[in-house]
C-alpha cells in the first residue's frame, strides 16, 4: 500500500533524506526511484554553453563603450579650446588695440564659413580616426 | 578564490580585468536562466552580454544587502522576461492563462527520438512548460538557490515558488512514467 504521497517524497529528496527502501512499499519504491532520476536529470547542466571567449568578449564590448565616451569628451574639449582660443584672441587684441580687435572680429565674421568648415573637417577627421583605428586590449 | 567584495570594489574603480573575473564567475548562472527562458539559440549569447553590461552599469547600486549571485540572477531573470514580452507575438503559448491546469500536449516525433536520454528528454519537456515553472526549476535545481532567494529574484511569493516546484516535478514525473508504461506495452 502506498504510504508516502508525491509531496512527502519530494520533501524527503529536497532535504537529502533517502528513506530506507526496506521500509517502503513497492509503489513508494517506484515513485522514489522515479523522483531520484528526475532530480538527477534536473540538476544536469545543458550540453551547450557560452563560448570560452565570452568573458573577454564582454570586456571588449565594455572597453569600446568606455573609449567611445572618452573620444566624445576629447572631441568636445577640442571644440571648446578652439572657441575659447578665438574669444581669448579677440579679448586680448581688444585690450591691446581696440581697432585690431574689431579687425579680428570682422575677419572671423567674413571667414565664418571657412572657419566652420575647418572645425567640422577637424572633428570629422578625429571621429573617423577614432572609428578606424583598431585598438588592441 | 573569488572575493566578491574585492572584485566589486575593483570594478567600481574602473578595473575591467576585475569585471572579466566577475563575468567568468557568474556566466553559467546567467546562461542557465537565459537558456531556459529564451528559445532562440542565436539570441542567447547576445542577451547574456546585455545582462553583464547592465550589471556593469548598475554595480554601484549593489549594496551587499543580498548575495551578489541573487542580484545578478534577478537582472538575468528580468532581462529574459522583458525579452519574452517584446517577442510575445512570436511565442503566443508562453503565458498560458491558468498554469495550475497545465498539462503536456501530445508527443512530437522529436520527443520520441529524444526519450532515451532522460536528461535531454526532461529538458525538452521543461521547454514546453509555462515560464514560471521553467524559472523555479532552473533556479532551484541548476543554480541551487533556496525558495526564499527565488522569491527575491523573481518576486513570486515563497509559498507559490514551493507549489510551482512540487507541481512541476510531479507533472514531469507522471509524464515520464506514462511514457515508460507506453513503451513497455
Amino acid at each position: 500500500m502506498k504510504e508516502l504521497d508525491d509531496d512527502e517524497l519530494q520533501e524527503l529528496l529536497n532535504n537529502g533524506l533517502v528513506p530506507d527502501s526496506k521500509t517502503l512499499s513497492e509503489e513508494d519504491k517506484d515513485d522514489l526511484h522515479a523522483y531520484q532520476n528526475l532530480f538527477t536529470a534536473l540538476s544536469s547542466e545543458p550540453e551547450q554553453g557560452l563560448p570560452m571567449s565570452f568573458a573577454a568578449n564582454v570586456r571588449r564590448k565594455l572597453q569600446e563603450q568606455v573609449n567611445r565616451k572618452s573620444d566624445l569628451r576629447f572631441n568636445l574639449i577640442a571644440l571648446s579650446i578652439f572657441v575659447v582660443g578665438l574669444t581669448l584672441a579677440y579679448g586680448l587684441l581688444s585690450v591691446i588695440s581696440p581697432e585690431s580687435g574689431d579687425m579680428f572680429l570682422n575677419a572671423v565674421i567674413s571667414f565664418k564659413w571657412v572657419l566652420m568648415t575647418l572645425v567640422i573637417g577637424f572633428l570629422a577627421f578625429l571621429f573617423i580616426d577614432q572609428r578606424l583605428v583598431k585598438r588592441s586590449y | 578564490m573569488f572575493n566578491e567584495h574585492e572584485v566589486v570594489s575593483r570594478v567600481l574603480n574602473k578595473d575591467l580585468r576585475a569585471f572579466e573575473l566577475l563575468v567568468k564567475q557568474y556566466e553559467k548562472l546567467v546562461f542557465f536562466v537565459i537558456n531556459r527562458l529564451v528559445k532562440d539559440q542565436q539570441n542567447k549569447e547576445d542577451i547574456c552580454q546585455e545582462v553583464f553590461i547592465k550589471i556593469h552599469q548598475n554595480l554601484h547600486r549593489f549594496e551587499f544587502q543580498s548575495k551578489l549571485s541573487t542580484w545578478i540572477a534577478r537582472i538575468a531573470y528580468l532581462t529574459a522576461v522583458n525579452y519574452l514580452k517584446k517577442n510575445k507575438n512570436n511565442s503566443p503559448s508562453e503565458y498560458p492563462e491558468n498554469i495550475d491546469n497545465y498539462h503536456f500536449t501530445d508527443e512530437t516525433p522529436e520527443q520520441e527520438l529524444i526519450k532515451k536520454n532522460t536528461a535531454a528528454y526532461v529538458n525538452l519537456l521543461i521547454e514546453q512548460m509555462p515560464h514560471q515553472y521553467k524559472t523555479v526549476l532552473t533556479l532551484y535545481h541548476l543554480n541551487e538557490f533556496s525558495c526564499a532567494e527565488i522569491e527575491e529574484i523573481t518576486g513570486i511569493p515563497e509559498g507559490t515558488v514551493k507549489s510551482y516546484l512540487f507541481r512541476a516535478r510531479k507533472l514531469l514525473k507522471e509524464k515520464i512514467e506514462k511514457d515508460l508504461k507506453k513503451e513497455n506495452i
